[in-house]
Formats: structure tokens, sequence, C-alpha cells
């Protein structure tokens, strides 16, 4: 028999009743109140009846309180709440939290007592159900005689599951094979042992459910175990009704257990109100005896004094009483308030359910509808008064009574004192119920407010599911519209004071927030954020230019790869272009997160609309604006001043009209929800568009016209468009035409920037290369090239390069326009080309002269310029100039007494060095370009670094009218060059798997094509044409049969560099600034011995850094990008020096 | 001792002393290979060097912060009374006793937020003038240009003037003053200035550089004063571009025939 009770110990314990009713000692009053209400006495069969209130104490038995759980889940199940009943620590669990549930509900079905239905026939939530039925149904409470007793159960009714259960425990527990509990294990924590037919399972389920409980109160002798087994077997069958309608409660939908957590809280909030109001009742009655018998005392006072002690005593309690009153009133007030809003989420929410039920279009829908928007009348003028009774003075009760200290004086002080503090307690009072009077009436109009805005939001559904004809009248000009507009505008009228009301009731909110200590660090944290946000859209732009001005000059000096540094470039750009406007977007989308706003409701949500709708269109615009300037600029845009303000005035039109509508729409959808106005704007908003854009069409149409007839100049369409574009209506086809040209122009565009974007392109030449290295196919060993291969593949300028000229001049056509110009006017012609290393100046010198009718000559530079002597003599010498010009003066004048002509200075570099009176060879030159710039073009090549070094020591006072800067050559250019050139040859280049040879290495098999390597040669070279052809004929090893077989040219060993001391470092950066430089010329540049340079130089010779070309030291080609890299990165070469 | 206060060796909780010292030990070798990392990091990317030195200051600092707050909490049992202790009577007193410590240790975080000067600074303070070295918990290392470290504490800085001329960037504004006599050639004093500041391999060529002409009493002497300004290369070539520039100076001077001040004499006309 002791299996059975400490089985229903355990399954107690696992339910957590037994918890429920000694976990808290502070509930032990109103736990055992319960219990005493739940005795077998007549009154117990009524609480079935009725809901349970308030139950007595002592003592606790396991079968009351199982009934009066079974009473309440009863009521639960009804769709009634017990008014003693806590729902969420009835079930312990979080009743809104799906998965809590079902894992409680499979903690509780662990629990259950294994039935031979359950286990052979059906599955047990067949019996939860039935059970369900069976409580509704009244079936359970026919269980229970009057006395508790369980009645005997038909095989038919399915409460009576529990019998056969009994059953079957009281078999299992005869069996030999199951453990028989000893006496030691009655208490709570080993009858889990005793539970054999649930096993360790079981137990080990329990074990976290089970609460620690006493012990003491469930220890029960045998004797009265064995004599009570009828009482166990009922007490199992109740607990095991309780475990299932516990179950059956869990499983009700969600809505339903929702239904429930808030009756409670409505329930308890009642509760408290009405607490509250009988508190303030009984302080005002309590407060008017006091006065009545101060008043009496009065009367009966033998001394004037006495007297007017006991008055102000009256006067105090009378004070006392009215505010005790006034507080009720304010009780009572709010109670009104959520019964009134209770009521009419009833209706809201049962409307709802009809429009649902009756479908749209129909007839009871256009009831409804009715019905609701006047109900929504009737709550904005509820709202109305409201907001008047608001402004209205809303006072207090105040002691109107005399001073103590002024009228008695001479008064006992503690007396005295004693009157003071009553008087002063009362201020206080009032104070604090007048705030909370406010509080209320302000919790009113919100409560009042959101009910309105639910009403409308139903109102604004129903409209979207009136049938057509009463939609149409509705939205119409008809009366039903014009009452709809006029209730939109009339709750614009209401929402504005609301708009008003609530930001007095914030700042009121926040100061009294201010002044509570508890809300002290949210409200801080909320200034702090508030300063922070300030000072990132104050500071940020300076910040951000900042910021990517540093990473600009971090990209150029550490060599980032070319896309890297473009992107740098652009951030810059966009920094300083709109960089504002992205911050100001930024603090909007951070703000309503760091002050802990709402940004999709009320004052703050119609704020953050509008402040994101507006940083929207201000950034937009601003993009808009830099990349039209940024293109136009740069001449990837071509349009004069007229046309980009023109078409700048336009976009920012569109923009407005935008703008506006967007602001009206996103205001509207809140305030007034998708009624009319919503529905006005929006059709008359897609109207106006079209309006706009047709007359921004007839505005351009001549430049459509022109461009359209530019881009297709023949066709029947284009013929078409020229034959109507004189009438008024011409623009149409022209636009139409346009649009279609424009819409195959975006698809063109878009498949030339997905098959040639230049990181991509970056990335795997980067990825080939680390291949190659790691697969050891550099082969530094030098190779011997055919000599018709090393004459096709010279980067030495003559004849031979001139074949291979690629059809690439940028600036070309300026220097042209220049040059017709200077034909026409007189002025200096002078304009000079800089480039770095092998960029192709001279070939552009070359270029540039072919096609010019004037006299040509070429005078190339290749020794040191310093004296203006030495100009004279140079350019004597090559002008074949009479020999009586020997001065400056005469060949100035020589030259301008001259026929028009043109003289191009290759290497201008030579003219100057970085010295002092280094300047006087490009002083002559520059002088002699002045003197003689209007009857002699000059055309200049200088190479970047030089010319930055002249521009900065000049401050940009040079003769040039302009300056050409070539930029670096792409993939595809270096890529047709080299086929070009190896076009002219008759050998074949084959990489990897192309070779013959079927012994090739994994690093051949990497090569796959030339084109790949192409591609790496390009990267390696930063788009110098020179370098690049020097890397591929380092790259190419002669076979047989014609063949090249091709490798990884040799890279330079960049530890050279770093073991480099500084002068050293310093000699290399003046070599590579001026391109070539002698020993003696290096010397005096860096101001060294010239027996050291001379030492270094021909060390870095040796290591193949340097090469000498007549006395001239020049970095070789392949060293040329990685020297550049180290110099940069040991800041001996800037970012400006480059541009 | 009686209830409430506490046996100043009952604090201390020995076991934990040892590990505490080890901790120490840890934080310096940390402290070190950190420095030693960024002093190498630092010369191989030249142009970043200071940026370099900056985060190390501020890996260094939180490195020993948190170093010795571990070892102290290894070291001391903080129980309640432990702390009830450390807020009487004992810890005023300590807190008297190193408060320009703990001041120091507080301005060194404020100047670590602030940054009214960054480490590889040019700075002058109270008439010093040096690179800022180290920005350490108790104290600011300056070198000197004539290689003396100068300590200064950190709550210095809080109260009195300091002046960066370079402010975390390598490039620094250098100012050099020529003097010549009123009867020299001005503009070709100030040409030849010019092209010494513009030549020298120190000059910064990305910000700009003027030459300025003033008369001035230089030494009782009469004079004109050429004032160069141009931005050195990397801080640390400061006196080097000084050097530099007045060789290439003087030089040309010489050689231009441009003198330096002297008194002048004149002639009274016929009366």
């Amino acid at each position: 028999m002791s299996w059975q009770c400490l089985r229903l110990l355990l399954l107690l314990v696992s339910s957590g009743v037994v918890a429920q009713a000694e976990e808290a000692p502070g509930d032990s009053a109103q736990s055992g109140a319960m219990l005493q209400q739940a005795t077998p006495t007549p009154s117990l069969v009524e609480r079935d009846e009725e809901i349970p209130d308030v139950a007595p104490a002592q003592p606790m038995d396991t079968a009351v309180i199982l009934r009066q759980e079974i009473g309440e889940l009863r009521w639960l199940l009804r769709g009634e709440l017990p008014r003693t009943v806590a729902v969420q620590q009835l079930f312990r669990v979080e009743l809104d939290d799906d998965a809590a549930v079902q894992r409680r509900i499979e903690q509780l079905e662990a629990l259950l007592l294994p039935s031979p239905t359950d286990s052979a026939m059906e599955p047990e939530t067949t019996d939860g159900e039935d059970l369900g039925r069976a409580v509704e149904d009244g079936d359970a409470a026919d269980m229970m005689a009057p006395g508790g007793e369980v009645k005997e159960h038909s095989p038919g009714v399915p409460i009576s599951q529990g019998a056969p259960e009994l059953d079957s425990a009281a078999r299992t527990s005869d069996s030999p094979t199951v453990p028989v509990a000893s006496e030691d294990r009655t208490d709570d924590n080993d009858s889990s042992a005793t539970t054999a037919t649930e096993g360790t399972a079981v137990e080990s389920l329990t074990e976290g459910l089970r609460p620690k409980v006493d012990p003491a109160p469930q220890r029960m002798d045998m004797d009265t175990l064995v004599n009570g087994e009828v009482e166990g077997l009922k007490d199992t069958v109740l607990q095991d009704m309780s475990l299932r309608l516990r179950l059956l409660c869990l499983r009700q939908p969600l809505a339903i257990r929702l239904g429930w957590i808030e009756r409670e809280s409505t329930r308890q909030s009642e509760r408290q109100l009405a607490e509250a109001r009988q508190i303030a009742q009984e302080r005002a009655r309590q407060s008017e005896q006091a006065r009545l018998r101060a008043l009496e005392e009065g009367l009966r006072a033998t001394s004037a004094r006495e007297r007017a002690v006991l008055d102000i005593k009256a006067e105090i309690e009378s004070t006392g009483s009215a505010l005790a009153t006034y507080n009720a009133v304010t009780a009572q007030l709010l109670a009104d308030s959520r019964a009134a809003s209770i009521g009419l989420h009833k209706l809201l929410a049962s409307t709802a359910a009809e429009a649902d039920t009756a479908g749209s279009g129909s007839m009871a829908v256009t009831d409804l509808h009715d019905r609701i928007f006047a109900r929504l009348l009737e709550q904005r003028t509820l709202i109305a008064r409201r907001l008047e009774s608001l402004r209205e003075a809303q006072e207090a009760p105040v002691y109107k009574g005399p001073d103590p200290a002024a009228v008695l004086p001479e008064l006992s002080p503690d007396t005295l004192q004693e009157l003071q503090e009553a008087v002063e307690q009362l201020r206080l009072e009032r104070r604090e119920l007048k705030t909370a009077r406010q509080k209320v009436h302000a919790q009113q109009l919100y409560v009042e407010i959101t009910d309105e805005a639910a009403i409308n939001e139903l109102a604004n559904t129903l409209l979207e599911h009136l049938d057509e004809d009463s939609h149409d009248r509705w939205t119409g000009l008809g009366p039903e519209g014009r009452s709809l507009l006029a209730s939109e505008i009339e709750r614009l009228a209401l929402e504005r004071e609301v708009i008003m009301q609530a930001g007095r009731q914030f700042m009121t909110d926040r100061w009294a927030e201010f002044r509570n200590q508890e809300s002290v660090a949210p409200q801080v944290w909320r200034l702090l954020a508030l300063i922070l946000l300030v000072t990132l859209y104050t500071s940020g732009k300076s910040r951000l230019e900042g910021a990517s001005t540093s990473l600009v000059k971090a990209a150029f000096n550490h060599q980032w790869p070319l896309w890297a540094r473009r992107l740098t470039w652009r951030l810059n750009w966009a920094a300083a272009a709109f960089g504002i406007d992205a911050i100001r977007l930024l603090v909007v989308l951070v703000a309503p997160v760091l002050l802990e706003v709402p940004r999709d409701s009320g004052f703050s949500g119609v704020l953050y609309q509008l402040a994101m709708a507006w940083s929207l269109y201000k950034l937009l615009f601003a993009v808009m604006h830099a990349s039209l300037g940024a293109a136009i600029q740069t001449g990837r845009v071509r349009m004069d001043q007229e046309r980009s303000s023109k078409l700048a005035d336009s976009l920012h039109l569109i923009g407005r009209y935008v703008l506006v509508l967007v602001v009206i729409l996103v205001l509207s959808t809140p305030i007034l929800g998708q009624g009319y106005l919503y529905h006005a704007i929006e059709s008359l908003g897609g109207l106006g568009l079209l309006v706009l854009l047709t007359l921004l069409a007839y505005r351009w149409r001549t430049e459509t016209h022109d461009w359209v007839v530019r881009r297709e100049p023949g066709g029947f369409l284009a013929e078409m468009v020229g034959r109507t574009y004189q009438f008024r209506w011409g623009f149409v086809p022209t636009t139409l035409f346009a649009l279609g040209i424009c819409v195959v122009l975006v698809l063109r565009v878009i498949l030339r920037t997905l098959t040639g974007m230049t990181a991509i392109r970056r990335v795997q030449a980067h990825l080939l290369r680390k291949k190659l290295e790691k697969s050891g196919e550099e082969d530094r060993a030098p190779t011997n090239l055919p000599p018709n291969l090393q004459e096709i593949l010279t980067t030495q300028r003559g004849e031979l390069e001139s074949r291979f000229v690629i059809e690439r001049f940028h600036g070309l056509e300026a220097f042209r326009a220049d040059m017709a110009l200077w034909r026409r006017e007189t002025f200096v012609g002078a304009t000079l080309v800089t480039g770095r290393y092998g960029y192709g100046k001279s070939t552009w010198l070359s270029h540039a002269t072919q096609a010019i009718d004037l006299p040509v000559t070429q005078i190339e530079l290749s020794s040191r310029l310093a004296t203006p002597v030495a100009v004279v003599e140079l350019m004597c010498a090559q002008l074949d100039v009479p020999d009586s010009v020997t001065s400056m003066d005469a060949l100035t004048e020589w030259l301008n007494r001259g026929t028009r002509r043109v003289i191009t200075v290759d290497d201008a570099q030579f003219s100057f060095i970085r010295d002092v009176d280094g300047r006087a060879g490009i002083d002559a030159l520059c002088h002699l370009i002045e003197a003689t710039g209007r009857n002699v073009y000059w055309l200049v090549a200088m190479s970047t670094f030089a010319y930055r070094i002249l521009a900065w020591s000049t401050k940009d006072n040079l003769v040039f009218r302009q300056v050409v800067s070539l930029p670096e050559w792409q993939e595809d250019e270096i890529r047709s060059l080299i086929e070009a050139r190896m076009a002219a040859t008759d050998w074949d280049v084959r990489a990897g798997d192309d070779q013959d040879n079927g012994e090739a290495a994994d690093g051949e098999r990497i090569l796959k094509s030339t084109y790949d390597y192409l591609r790496l040669i390009w990267d390696y070279a930063e788009g110098s044409p020179a370098i690049a052809i020097e890397a591929w004929r380092s790259s190419l090893v002669p076979g047989s049969n014609q063949v090249l077989r091709l490798r990884l040219f040799p890279q330079p060993n960049v530890s050279v560099l770093e073991s480099l001391t500084e002068d050293s470092r310093f000699q290399l950066a003046a070599i590579v600034m001026h391109e070539s430089l002698t020993v003696a010329e290096v010397a005096a540049v860096t101001r060294l011995p010239t027996f050291v340079c001379e030492d270094r130089c021909n060390r870095l010779q040796e290591e193949g850094i340097l090469r000498n070309i007549a006395g001239q030291f020049r970095v070789t080609s392949l060293w040329w990008p990685v020297v550049i890299r180290f110099l940069r990165r040991k800041h001996l070469i800037t970012a400006r020096m480059e541009l | 001792m009686g209830n409430g206060s506490v046996n100043v060796f009952e604090l201390i909780n020995l076991p934990g002393v040892a590990s505490g010292i080890l901790v120490i030990l840890v934080t310096w070798l940390l402290v070190s290979f950190v420095s030693s990392l960024t002093r190498r990091l630092g010369q191989q990317f030249a142009d970043r060097r200071l940026k370099i030195n900056q985060t190390s200051t501020l890996f260094r600092f939180v490195i020993w912060f948190v170093g010795l707050l571990l070892a102290t909490l290894l070291s001391v049992r903080l129980s309640d009374e432990a702390v009830l202790a450390l807020t009487g009577t004992a810890a005023v007193t300590i807190g008297f006793a190193l408060k320009d410590l703990a001041s120091s240790v507080l301005a060194g975080i404020i100047i670590l937020v602030d940054r009214p000067f960054q480490v590889g600074d040019r700075v002058t303070f109270a008439g010093i003038y040096g690179e800022v070295r180290e920005i350490g918990l108790r104290s600011v290392r300056l070198i000197t240009l004539d290689d003396n470290v100068v300590t200064i504490p950190n709550n210095k800085f809080l109260t009195d003037v300091v002046s960066s001329g370079n402010w975390g960037s390598l490039d620094m504004l250098v100012q050099m003053d020529f003097y010549i006599g009123l009867d020299a050639d001005v503009s070709r004093a100030k040409e030849l200035v010019g092209e010494a500041i513009t030549t020298s391999r120190f000059a910064y060529m990305e910000k700009p550089w003027t030459v300025l002409v003033n008369a001035v009493v230089h030494e009782n002497y009469l004079a004109v004063r050429l004032r160069a300004k141009v931005y050195v290369l990397d801080v640390q070539y400061e006196m080097a571009l000084q050097t530099d520039v007045t060789e290439r100076v003087l030089m040309s001077f010489r050689k231009h025939e441009i003198h330096p001040p002297v008194i002048l004499t004149r002639s009274a006309g016929p009366a």
C-alpha cells in the first residue's frame, strides 16, 4: 500500500500543486484560505457552481487541493476565470509562450498514469479530449459524490479510466518484480522509486519539475497507509483527473489562453481600483468625522485660542476629506474609462468578425460601415470634450484656513508645529492628487485616442470592403464623400490638438522622470544619445572627410591594388559630395533606437517618417548633383552649363514633387488612415506625375530630338521623329523613341559592366600569380630571345615602336582644339604632356604632330640642361639656326621672325635638377616658350614626378596653357599592344597544356592561356605598357619549331630594398623623381659625398635595381613597380606626386 | 581588530601574491612584445609610424591596467569586510598618499581620450621641446633634441598649456629665419631661400611652402629677415631639414654675394 501513497506524492509534487501551496510562505494565508473554503462541506458543492472567492485555511488535505484545482480548471474550460486563481501560477508556465506551453504539455504527459487503453487502444490525447468534453458536459462532476467519494464508473464513460489505472497499479504493486517502497521512502525525494510502472524515465522527467517540499506534512505512518487504501485510490483518481484537465487547458488555442491572461489582468486592475476607491472613501469618512468632532469640541471650547485651534483643525480635516473624495473620483474616472474602452473593443471585435462573415460587397458590410462611421464621430466628440476638460483648470481642494503661525503665535511650539505639519502635508497631498488627476485625464485621453484610431482603422478597412458603388460614393464628391472628407479634416484638427497635448504630456513626463531617481539613468542615457547624435551630425562631415583622406593616403602610400585605390578615391569624393546627407540619414535611422522612441506610431513616428523622407530626398539629390558634376568635370558627359542647370532643375522638380507626395501619403496614413484623402492623393498623385513628366518631355524636346537624331540618324522611326518634330505634339513620338533607345543603352551598359569589372580582373590576376609562385614556376634564369623577337618586343623609341601604336591618346582632342585656336589667335601656345614611366609620352608627341601642316621640330633631351647657355646651344643645334644666333635674345628673335612652327621637347625632366640653381635650364626653356609662344607652338613631355616637383617648387607658375596627364593603360589595351607585336612575329606562344611536351610542370599547367597571363602582367605593370612588354619579354622561353613557352617572369626580391640604408633610400627616391641621374647629380640632390653615391649606385646596379646608360642611372623596368611601392611605404613618395 | 576592522595582513592572499607576481611578469613580457612588434612595424611602414605608435600606446596602457588589476585581485582578499576596510580610514590614508599617482593615472586616461598630443608628436611643454616617446600610466616621456629624456607626470598636462607641432601627422611645419643686410638684393635672396627649401630632400611636397620678408632689428643690427616656412617630410628629420636648408642658403648667399646685416652709415648730402 505504501507505494501508492508515495506515487501519489510524486504526482502531486510533479504537478506543482503541493509546491503552489508551500512554495511561497508569504501566501500561506491565502492558500490556507482557499483550502478552508475547499473542505468537503456543503459549501464545497456550491463552489462548483459559483466562482470561488474566499477559502479558509488549515488543515491541508491532498484531496481538498485536488478538488479545488479540478474545480478551477473546469471554470477555465467553461470560459470563466475563478476569482482566486492566478492563471500563470496555476499552470506554472507562460501561457502566451507556445514553445513553453508545449514543453509543459510534454512534461505533464509524462506524468499521466498509463492505462490499458492508453497503451494499447487509444492515443492519450483522445482521453484528454473525451475527458474535456465530459467535464464541459458536467459528467466529471457527476463522478464525484457529494462527500467527495468516487462513484462507481461504467465502462462507457471516459472519465472512469482512472479506475482501471488503479487496478492496474494495484496489480503492479503485487508483482514481485516491482520494488516495494520501504517506509523510509515515503518522503518526496524517494517517491519516484516506487513508481515502477513509470520507471526511471518518469523520475528523470519529474526531477526538474519537483519543487522542494518539506516532507513533514506528507509523512504518514504506515498504519494509516495500510488502512486508508480507499483514500489513496481516490486521491490517485483525482490527481489523474487534475492532470488531464490541466493538459486540456494547456492545449487550448493561444487566443483563449491570451483571453485568460487579459481577464486576469483586467480583474486585478479593477480590484486595485476598487480598493483605492474604498480607501479614499474611508479616508473621507474619517476626515469628516474628525472635522465634526473638532467642530463640536470648538463649541465646547472655553477660550478663543482653543476655539481657533479647533477651527483650524476642523478646516484641516475638512480639506483632507475633500481631497480623499477628490481621489476617489479620480479612481472612479479611471475605472469608467477602462470599462468604456473594454466595451468598445468588444464592439469593434464583434464588428470585424461580422464583416468577415458577411464578406466584401455585401449590404451587411455597408450597414456595419455606417454604424462604425457614426461611432467614430461620437468618439471624436468625446475626445474633443476630453481635450476641453484638460484645458480647463483641474483645481483640487485646497486648505483655506488661516496660517497657524500667523494667527496663533502664542501657541505652544509643539501644537503649532503639529498644525503646520498637517497643513504642509495637505499641500503635498494636494499636489500629488492633482498630478494624479492630470495623469488620469491624460490616460483617459490616450485610451480614447487609441480607441478612435482603432475605430478609424476599422472604418477604413470596411471602406475597402464596401461594394463598388458604395465605395465610389464614399470616396467621391457626393454627400457621403463630403462627410468622409469633413470627418478626415476634423480628424486633422483633432490630431493637431492631440499632438500638442502629447507634446505637453511628454515634457511633463520627462520632467517627472528626471525628478524620479529610479529613471534618471535612462534619461541620462537619452540625453547622452541626443548629444551623440548632434555631435555626429555637426562634426560628422569633417571627420568623415578626414578619415576618407587618410584612407586615400594609405591606399597610395601602400600601393594598394588599383581597384582599391579607385574605391578609396570614390569614397573620398562621396564623403565630400554627400557625406553630410548620408550622415543625416544615418542619424535619422539611429535616433529612434538610441532615444528609445517608437518610429511607427505616435508623434515620434510622424516625425521619424518626415525626417526619413526629407533625408532620403536630400541624399538622393546630392548624389545626383555630385554625380552629374563629376561626370561633366571629367568629360564623361559633355554638357554646357545651361543644359546642366536645366537638368538639375528638372530633377529637382521631380524630386520635390515626389517628396511632397510621399510626405502627404506618409503623414495621412498614420493620421487619417487610408481613407478619402489617401485615395484622393493616390489618384491625383499618379496623374500629376504623368503631367509633370509630360511637361519635362516638352521642355527637353529639342535636346531629345537632337540626341535621337544623333543616335539613330536613319530608319523609319527616325524619319517619323524628323517629320513630326515641328508639330506641337511632336515631342511625344520623340520622347517615346528616346525612351526605347535608353532602354537598349541601359541593357548594353549592364552587360558591359558585368563582363568587364576591373576588380574581378585584378583578383583573377592576383590569384593566378599566387598559384604560379606557389608552384615554383618562377624561373629566374635569363633567356636569350632571337634577335628578331627582341627587336619587335622593344621598348625603345623608334620607327619600329611607332608601327605598333595603339589608338589611345588621352587629351589629344583638347590639344588639337588648342592648336587650332592658337593658329587663329595670338597667345602663347604650349602644352605639357606628363605621365609615369612607360606610359607613352613620346608616342603621344609623335602622334600629335603627325597631322599638323606646320614645320615640326622634335627635340629629345638626353642629358642635363643645367644652364640657359646649354638650352640655347641645344636649340640652335636642333633648329638649324644661323651661326650668328648664339644668345637667348637672338634665338628668340629668330624664332619670332620665322614661319610658324611646332617644336616638341621630349624628356624635359632633363632640363632641371632639384638643387639650388638647378632650375636654370627649365627657367630658360620657359622663358623661351613665353617669348616665342605666339609664333611657335611648344609641345613638351615630362615625367609625372618631375612635373610635380616643378609645380610644387614654382607654385604652379608654369608657362603651359594646358597640361595633359596620361592615365594608366587598361588591361585590354595592354593585351592589344602585346598581341599586335606578337602577331608581327612568326613565333607561337603556348602555355601549359598547349605544350607539345607532355612533361609540363604543374606551373605550366596553371598557365592555361596567355589571356590570363596577360592580365597578370597588366596587374603587375600597374598600367605601364613599357613595364608590361618588359615583363612579357622576360616570360618567354624559346623552344623548338618556333614555339615560345610562357613562364612567370622573374620577380624582384623586395628584401633587397628593405636592407637599404636611409641615405640609399633617398638616393633611390632622387633617381625615381628625376627618372635618371648621374652620380654627380645624385650627390647634388642628396648633398651626400660623391664617392658614397657612386658606391651605392653601383651596388644597386649589381642588384639589378638600377641600370647605367651613358652614366645615367635609372631604375630597371621590372623593378619600377616594386621600387615605387617601397618608396611610398617609406613616405618618400607621396600620393599627390602620382596624380 | 574589533568588529568592522580588518587586519591588513588578512587582506593579503599569500598564494595569490605569487600568482600576482607571475601575472605582472607576463604583463611586462606582453608589453615588451607589443612594444617591440610595433617598433618594427613602424620601421617597416614609415608612413604609418605615428599611427602604429599611438596604437601601441593604447595597447600597452590597457595591458598594464588589466594586468595590474588582475594581480591585485589575485593578491588581495576582497571580502565584504575588506571592502569595508578599504573604504574606511585606510582607504582615505592611502588615497591621500597616492593621490598624485591616482590623478596621474586618471590624467593618462584623459590624455588618451582627449588627445591633446599623441605619441610621436613634437610638443612644447613648460619650455621643454621634444618628441613624445611614450604616454604611460603615470607619466609622459619626451625626448628633447639634445637626446635628454624628460619625464612629466600626466596630471601636469591637465592644467598647463601644451602645444603640438604636428598632432598625429608625420609632417610638421618648420620655420627658419635668415637675416641679410638692408643693402642686399632682397628679391634674389628670397628666391634663393625658396630654392633652398624646395630642393631639400627632407621637404614635404604635399603641403605649401612660403618665404616671408620683414625688416627687423636683429641683435642691434637693422636687418631683413627672411622667414622660411616649409613642412618636413617626417618629424624625425626636423633638424636635418634645418641643417640642409641652412647650408644651401648660406652657400647660395655666398655665391650670389648676399651679405649678413651690418651697420650702415649714410653720408649727409650738401647743405
